[in-house]
């Protein structure tokens, strides 16, 4: 196993983990703050149609998915935020369009398509070494924003209303928020894949939710928790030989799984502590 | 030109802090509300109650300027809505409040002092002073630190009163303050907007007589067209024109016998 740490692929894919960790558990806090899984989601998945425009064009997929993902955010936020249309259906349609004009664009191209299970299922140990620089420097503009607008944010996100009425700019902000999304859900399509890396994005914040209340503690526990699950599930994924991305997730849901359960058992015990206290 | 002028020092000396003409608003073809007129001066206490769908929403909308009227005049101290709402404090009802959401007391209450702090700058000291004796106010001191996924209904429609007192408010604007309170939690907000009321101006709506507080000052009736004459007591008259043949049901409720004109309780 650490012999396997002295190939570069190997501390590559470590890297990477680590390096979309720290912009999946601030977006995805704010993503399960703001009851937001289903957009996260719809953005993810469009996303694969710019996947499928980097294979036509011969062109990085990672910014195609860039480009796609920020344009889904853009149109699901202007949606919601300024028409009467009925926002779920249109998160849907823009779900599979954009997976649709991927899956025609790959038709369209020539020559070998194995690779594309990797942008659909995430494929940590094939993430080259262009795409760490690209995930520093999303790394630090999402640190960089949420840090600066950090006040606002948690405001619209708790309240948007009466952030509204203390003359916040709302619907500029949600639209930032939206665009930041897009940015993390295409850095984690390369670990986790579109349809995958929704789990990555949002279990380790509401694993963090259960054990604590409040939104900057919330955040710093969101990335500690998908660190651990990251380089968890790569190693068990070199170990077993399974795929990574999916290795990745699992180890999310069993610890969500098992923290739902200490959680249940915290709060019986909590009300019969109570009860016997009343008797 | 004299006319201008003698309106703008007649504005200056009035105590007007609301001032609403003509006003009729809803969405597209629908008018919630229609031709309504009224004017809150400064530290009037005036509960408004009507049934729901009557447009209690739509005119606090119209008032905080997140729905511009189709027609008419709404002015905050002599500002449009969009400018003027900076003076009011927002207390939206309690089941808009997300508790699952992580965030404590003191984050909540913080979010008052949003419109005192521009866009990259950081809350103060003086936030910090502010939002402290808003939570002293309300008595909230010792649950400063607490989630707000553990408190009380009382004690979250306190947080929100404490948050809107953040603000600086000149108007306090309650929607359905008491709904979903016990009798005990409702007499504690109602004597804190007594004390309030000694130096700020409030107007709060419910769709429950009961639930407004013999406290107000002044009481009006709104479905659609606002019935509001500056009276102390509820009239008969009023009702029938609010509620129409309802009426009946709202009256027997537990009402103060303050608000509702004697003449009612004989029936």
């Amino acid at each position: 196993m650490l012999e396997a740490l002295e190939q570069e692929f190997m501390q590559n894919a470590l890297l990477a983990g680590l390096l979309v960790s720290i912009a999946s558990g601030i977006i995805g806090t704010f993503v399960v703050g703001n009851r937001i899984v289903f957009i996260a989601g719809g953005i993810a998945h469009a996303a694969y149609g710019g996947v499928g425009l980097g294979f036509f064009f011969r062109f990085n997929p990672v910014l195609g998915a860039i480009a796609f993902s920020v344009a889904a955010a853009t149109g699901m936020g202007w949606v919601q935020r300024k028409t009467q249309l009925r926002e779920d259906t249109v998160i849907g349609m823009l779900w599979s369009i954009g997976m649709a004009i991927g899956v025609i664009f790959i038709d369209l191209s020539e020559g070998y398509k194995a690779d594309l299970t990797s942008y659909l299922f995430g494929c940590i140990l094939a993430v080259p070494r262009l795409d760490l620089w690209l995930m520093w420097l999303l790394d630090i503009t999402i640190v960089l924003l949420v840090v600066a607008f950090y006040k606002e944010l948690l405001a619209i996100s708790f309240d948007d209303t009466f952030a509204t009425v203390r003359n916040v700019p709302v619907d500029t902000l949600y639209l930032m928020l939206m665009v930041i999304i897009a940015l993390t859900t295409a850095m984690l399509m390369r670990v986790a894949g579109v349809i995958l890396l929704i789990a990555l994005l949002s279990m380790p914040a509401a694993i963090a939710n259960l054990y604590v209340k409040d939104m900057k503690k919330t955040i710093l526990l969101a990335i500690g928790l998908c660190m651990v699950f990251t380089t968890v599930g790569l190693a068990l994924s070199y170990i077993l030989n399974f795929t990574s991305g999916a290795t990745i997730v699992l180890c999310a849901a069993v610890t969500y799984l098992i923290s739902l359960a200490i959680d249940a058992w915290r709060k019986s015990r909590h009300q019969r502590n109570r009860t016997f206290e009343e008797a | 030109m004299t006319s201008v002028r003698f309106n703008r020092i007649n504005e200056m000396t009035s105590d007007l802090v609301i001032e609403v003409k003509n006003l009729w608003a809803g969405y597209e073809q629908n008018d919630v509300l229609q031709a309504i007129n009224f004017s809150v001066r400064e530290l009037d206490y005036i509960g408004i109650i009507g049934p729901n769908g009557g447009g209690k929403t739509t005119l606090f909308k119209v008032l905080l300027g997140l729905l511009p009227p189709q027609r008419g005049q709404v002015k905050i101290l002599g500002l449009e809505a969009k400018r003027g709402r900076r003076y009011i404090g927002y207390v939206p009802q309690i089941i808009t409040f997300d508790r699952s959401f992580p965030i404590d007391v003191w984050d909540v209450v913080r979010m008052g002092r949003l419109g005192k702090r521009r866009l990259l700058s950081r809350f103060n000291r003086q936030d910090d002073e502010k939002v402290e004796q808003a939570l002293q106010q309300v008595d909230l001191v010792d649950l400063r630190h607490r989630s707000v996924s553990e408190l009380s209904g009382g004690q979250l429609q306190r947080v929100y009163l404490a948050r809107a007192l953040a603000t600086e408010p000149r108007i306090l604007l309650l929607d359905e303050p008491t709904a979903s309170l016990d009798s005990r939690a409702s007499a504690t907000i109602y004597k804190l907007l007594e004390e309030i009321n000694s130096y700020v101006t409030i107007l709060t709506i419910s769709h429950d007589i009961g639930a407004i507080s013999s406290q107000v000052k002044t009481v009006g009736c709104l479905n659609q067209k606002l019935y509001y004459h500056g009276d102390r007591q509820i009239t008969d008259r009023m009702l029938e024109q609010a509620y129409g043949s309802t009426r009946s049901q709202v009256v027997h409720s537990n009402i103060p016998q303050r608000i509702l004109n004697p003449h009612n309780t004989e029936e």
